[in-house]
């Protein structure tokens, strides 16, 4: 049953993916639907980021927990802004993750 | 415009643009191998899912739900609402793969993701031949490193401290992509409605907050976008 439900959840997932790719062949996309689509990336991963950063354990408000993810988040924003560079950002915003939880957390 | 001579060189290019995600992907996947295992699952379901599924937050999800014992039709609702914006990639990547066959289009569909979608798109564009190759490339490099990782997650087991914060691993690298993609001044109000509409939206079920923020923002971006401009 478990691997019949794992063969439809990819299905679903598939499908979902496949949509416009298969059944729009190669007409171009109706004009008002190619002017919302240059948005969708930054807005889907903004909408996917802020709330894992702001609350990670939903809405109570764990300074130990929340604290360390604004702070290594806002060292995150200032490298990618300077720098560009995913790598760089990743590793110092890791790094203040664990610096300010040693710290708040003891 | 890029035309590349040959597949491979295509292929490659598309691995190197996906590489520096790894970083921040493999960690997720390890910590989904380590939550697979702690939901339930036998090690052979958590690796058939990154096969079967293959997306990355909703595994978690489905791995939650199936711990609580969701109804069925619950547990597909939610993986559809949450994986919907995954039409929005496939409608933003159509126009692009308008040439290539209907195999190719179910391949690069089945290998599509957050991480894969958002270094392609960039290039998508200014891409001639071979294209398909490019997106085959960043694809089956996330797909190699998500099994891998799996894998190495289910290996280790619960030996992962939560302190490690690895799943925080996954935002860092999203706003490695954010922050140098917003130029315009409609960028900065597609990402700050967005942002701001996810906390607000955060209680809503199944991650429909998600779905309405990406909404939201992509809303206050085409308000804030110059009309004859931004439909390429």
């Amino acid at each position: 049953m478990i691997w019949l439900t794992f063969i439809g959840l990819g299905l679903v997932t598939f499908l979902l993916r496949f949509s416009f790719m298969g059944l729009l062949g190669q007409r171009p996309l109706p004009a008002g639907l190619a002017r919302l689509l240059p948005f969708v990336p930054l807005a889907v991963l903004t909408a996917i980021t802020v709330p894992e950063v702001l609350l990670p354990a939903g809405w109570g408000w764990d300074t130990a927990t929340v604290l360390p993810r604004v702070l290594a988040a806002g060292v995150a924003i200032s490298v990618a802004w300077l720098t560009g560079k995913v790598g760089l950002t990743l590793l110092l915003g890791m790094l203040t993750l664990w610096l300010v939880q040693a710290a708040v957390g003891g | 415009m890029t035309d590349f001579a040959q597949p491979r060189q295509a292929f490659w290019a598309g691995v190197r643009a996906l590489a520096p995600l790894l970083l921040g992907v493999i960690p997720f996947g390890v910590l989904y191998g380590v939550l697979a295992l702690k939901s339930g699952l036998t090690v052979w379901q958590a690796q058939a899912m990154s096969t079967l599924v293959f997306a990355g937050s909703a595994q978690i999800v489905i791995c939650q739900m199936l711990a609580s014992h969701t109804p069925l039709v619950v547990l597909f609702a939610a993986i559809a609402v949450i994986n919907l914006r995954h039409m929005l990639y496939s409608a933003s990547m159509a126009p692009h793969l308008g040439k290539v066959s209907l195999g190719w289009k179910s391949l690069l569909a089945y290998l599509l993701t957050d991480e894969a979608y958002a270094v392609v798109i960039q290039r998508l564009a200014t891409l001639g031949s071979h294209r398909q190759w490019f997106v085959l490339g960043a694809g089956l490099t996330l797909w190699l490193n998500w099994q891998a990782s799996t894998a190495v997650g289910l290996w280790l087991g619960a030996n992962i401290p939560a302190r490690w914060g690895l799943d925080f691993a996954l935002p860092l690298t999203f706003i490695a992509l954010i922050v140098p993609a917003i130029r315009s001044r409609a960028d900065h109000g597609a990402v700050w409605v967005a942002g701001l509409v996810s906390v607000a939206a955060f209680a809503l079920p199944y991650k429909l907050g998600l779905i309405v923020a990406t909404l939201a923002g992509v809303g206050m971006g085409v308000l804030l976008s110059p009309k004859p401009e931004k439909t390429t």
